[in-house]
């Protein structure tokens, strides 16, 4: 564990150093996520001109369920969103060979190597102010229940990468599964910006039991609302984690076998 | 024969063509469940299934950002050295290259679109055999002007800069104004008119109004003028880019 | 024992055919025609500790499979293989921290940052400690000359000096064995006959199995005793250098210089003759290896000799021969 740790400390590192040798376009990232947050509040704001509660929720809640939606957000893109993109690159480019023959955990290497530091930046300008006016706006609000909100969303982070990693095992299977992942991680999870019981049930339910976004946000927020009770969500969340980890060791592992390299 | 071998080279990749099907229809069925929220009746949830397949399906995917992204790879890298040796233009090519690719993306929504004019015209069938010719000319019109545009945006490349970040800045900026979140229908008509002078209108939101609206003629005139007009200054700033960024061009080497 | 064990190892490749043409593309959206090709073919050697190997083949031979199933990249589809007393395929981290790999113009190595963070990755990777990182820095960067650079960004690095910085990220651990894939392709002549001198010297010194594949055949006579030829994923020859000239170079040439004009005639009954120089000083004869001694003395005796050089078929005549007739 010691070392792992020691090794993700050196990722930073470089990360660190070599996001200060692109700062033009990182900066131009950090410009593009208050962009698109922007947008995202003018949207809202745009839904709630035009209804009072949006099916009993208000626009304090939407912004909340935005926040904490961005905590996945730029959680991911700075941990392991960049990794997983690269990887179809790495294989192709013969980088992965070489990742191949390292004592170390494959999956590691290939899924957080690189940190996309440029991210710390946005999660503190965007992700808190939105978090601390949606929470703002409640009547009542129990630090307790925001503790527990945490715990589900962070876990939810979690079931995500585990999904992202089980997809990314499939890599090996089929030469570009490149678009299946940007479905995962921008139309799903533009899904997770609004509360899931817009959608039919079976949606619900496939946002729920099959891609976990409804964690990453959705019953946060609930439980924020005293809407859905923490043991239950808990529960099923530790399942998927538990389920998707087994799933990510089949498809590397027959990955891996089936890997047939560049050239 | 280019157009073909990219044809070719965008079918190898299954997954990825499943998968952008996919996206569109999971960026429908979001936006139309958002705002069907807040809409009275039925024939009001038509109209936005209707406008954002027409959006997500069709005209998300003809403005691409691929063509500036392949421009700023093959100035960065080098690669542009392999056109500026054969007897064509290089924008052109890649531009060609970026149609391939909407070609074969649009394959199965308009497929979808049309079978849904059949079966279901309330929601998917453009209003006239007019309307969807003017549609289609618009469509083709905004895919000039956007491929113009971003020509332009990856001539920064030539600058020695990444163009990634810049294009998803852009983007972002212009996604908001042409419909993608929220329906265009639903701007204010202060927003509407100052919008009416750029482009952006022109790209996806005025396009689709056609098929779903009775054509205003003044308004079609009005919007082919200012398009035309746009269309021009992207496609000079296009050319006269290529031709600085070219004397400035450093060939990387090996 | 052996430190490299391969019995009847094998690999195929499942390849999808698509036709040309736009019918083709679109067809192939749905549905694809699929088939085998076998890389390698139930190759069979054992590799002692310390030797110097050295695996030539055109290009799809199979050696680059053949490397990549010993070192654990790829699974055989059928075979056994063992390396240091471990499968490969295994990937266990005792077997990993034991070998390095060592792939010509693919860098381990960030490209915008310079050489020394690969190193202390490198350390963290395979648990070097700090002492001997330093030594193995020392040591190696001042053999190889780049005690200068190692602070540089890698891409301001010539593709030598990037070469070496790959080397020595690859010997921080001290490997037992050290597979090279084309180790000197892309670089000039001084840097490869330098890198090939750090390469037999560090052999020596440490006893490492090297294990290389390459298209020059100079890397291949300067650091290996023993030569693996594979051809269409088998192996042709399993043997030394010298026993592949003797066994495949059926002749000698003969490099003659005369100080007095020659017909091009009275060469013929010697032999082929290969080169002949028109104002008939200099000529080169290609002579059958078992008669070659006698051949030279009628030379000598016949005709107005000033210079005579015997030597063996070049190598890459005797590989391409067995390329070209599947010998």
């Amino acid at each position: 564990m010691k070392r792992y740790l020691k090794i993700y400390k050196l990722f930073f590192t470089t990360s660190w150093q070599l996001f200060l040798s692109h700062r033009f376009n990182f900066m131009m990232g950090i410009v593009a996520n208050i962009l698109w947050t922007i947008s995202q509040l003018i949207t809202i704001q745009f839904l709630f001109f035009k209804v009072k509660t949006f099916m009993d929720w208000s626009m304090g809640d939407m912004i909340l369920l935005l926040g904490l939606g961005q905590v996945y957000v730029y959680t991911s893109w700075l941990f392991f969103e960049p990794n997983f993109n690269e990887l179809f690159n790495k294989i192709n480019s013969g980088a992965f060979d070489r990742m191949l023959t390292k004592p170390v955990n494959i999956k590691f290497l290939a899924t957080l190597e690189r940190v996309m530091v440029s991210q710390l930046l946005p999660t503190v300008t965007t992700v808190i102010p939105l978090i601390g006016y949606g929470l703002y706006t409640r009547q009542y609000l129990s630090l307790f229940d925001f503790g527990l909100a945490l715990i589900v969303c962070l876990l939810g982070i979690v079931a995500m990468y585990l999904l992202g990693l089980t997809l990314s095992g499939l890599i090996f299977f089929f030469e570009d599964i490149q678009s299946v992942r940007d479905l995962l991680t921008m139309q799903i999870t533009e899904l997770s910006r609004v509360p899931l019981s817009i959608f039919p049930k079976f949606l619900q339910q496939i946002l729920t039991f099959v891609i976990p976004l409804a964690f990453i946000a959705f019953y946060p927020v609930q439980i924020i609302r005293n809407q859905a009770g923490f043991r239950t969500v808990f529960l099923i969340e530790m399942m998927m984690i538990t389920i998707f980890y087994l799933l990510s060791k089949i498809t590397w592992k027959a990955g891996l076998r089936r890997y047939s390299g560049v050239g | 024969m280019f157009l073909k071998s990219q044809l070719s080279l965008i079918t190898t990749y299954r997954i990825d063509l499943y998968g952008r099907w996919l996206l569109n229809l999971f960026a429908v069925m979001l936006y139309v469940a958002l705002w069907s929220v807040t809409s009275g009746d039925v024939a009001d949830t038509y109209k936005l299934v209707a406008y954002f397949s027409l959006y997500y399906g069709v005209l998300n995917n003809i403005h691409s950002s691929k063509v500036a992204v392949w421009i700023g790879q093959a100035i960065n890298s080098g690669e542009l050295n392999n056109f500026l040796i054969k007897p064509v233009y290089f924008p052109l090519l890649q531009i060609i290259r970026g149609l391939a690719a909407v070609l074969v993306r649009i394959m199965v929504p308009v497929l979808i679109i049309g079978l849904g004019s059949v079966f279901l015209p309330q929601a998917f069938a453009p209003l006239s055999p007019i309307n969807f010719l003017a549609f289609v000319f618009f469509t083709i019109l905004g895919f000039l002007i956007w491929n113009m545009m971003i020509v332009s945006v990856g001539m920064i490349a030539f600058l020695g800069t990444e163009i990634t970040a810049t294009l998803t800045t852009l983007d972002l900026v212009i996604n908001l104004a042409k419909g993608a979140y929220i329906p265009a229908f639903f701007f204010p008509l202060v927003v509407t008119r100052g919008l009416s002078y750029t482009f952006i209108p022109y790209l996806a939101s005025y396009p689709i109004k056609l098929y779903q609206e009775p054509i205003v003629w003044s308004e079609f005139g009005f919007g082919l003028t200012i398009a035309l007009v746009w269309l021009v200054i992207f496609s000079l700033m296009a050319v006269y880019s290529y031709k600085v960024g070219l004397k400035r061009y450093e060939a990387a080497g090996g | 024992m052996s430190i490299i064990s391969v019995e009847n190892l094998t690999k195929s490749f499942k390849q999808y055919r698509k036709e040309p043409g736009l019918k083709g593309s679109l067809k192939s959206l749905f549905a694809r025609e699929y088939f085998d090709i076998r890389a390698v073919d139930s190759i069979c050697f054992r590799i002692e500790e310390g030797e110097a190997v050295g695996f030539i083949g055109p290009n799809g031979a199979g050696k680059t499979t053949t490397l990549k199933m010993l070192s654990g990249i790829l699974y055989p589809t059928s075979g056994e293989v063992e390396v240091l007393g471990y499968l490969p395929s295994e990937r266990k981290k005792e077997f990993l921290k034991q070998y390095a790999l060592v792939m010509g113009q693919k860098s381990q190595l960030w490209w915008d940052l310079p050489p020394m963070e690969g190193f202390l990755l490198n350390k963290e990777i395979y648990e070097v400690e700090e002492k001997k990182f330093k030594e193995s820095v020392g040591y190696l960067s001042e053999i190889l000359g780049v005690e200068k650079v190692l602070k540089i960004p890698l891409r301001k690095l010539s593709l030598g000096q990037r070469m070496k910085c790959e080397l020595i990220a690859a010997l921080l651990h001290d490997p037992k064995i050290l597979f090279l894939d084309e180790p000197t392709i892309g670089l000039d002549v001084v840097v490869q006959k330098k890198i090939r001198a750090f390469l037999k010297q560090y052999n020596i010194e440490k006893n490492t199995t090297l294990i290389l594949t390459s298209h020059y055949m100079d890397d291949v006579q300067e650091l290996c005793k023993r030569i693996i030829v594979i051809n269409s994923g088998q192996i042709v020859y399993d043997g030394s250098l010298r026993q592949l000239i003797e066994r495949y170079g059926k002749n000698k040439t003969l490099k003659l210089v005369f100080n007095g004009k020659v017909k091009k005639s009275d060469l013929g009954v010697f032999g082929e003759v290969v080169e002949f120089q028109k104002d008939g000083l200099a000529a080169t004869l290609s002579v059958p290896r078992v008669t070659h001694a006698a051949l030279a003395g009628k030379i000598l005796n016949t005709l107005p000799v000033d210079d005579l050089d015997i030597a063996e078929t070049s190598l890459e005549d005797i590989i391409r021969d067995i390329f070209e007739n599947g010998r």
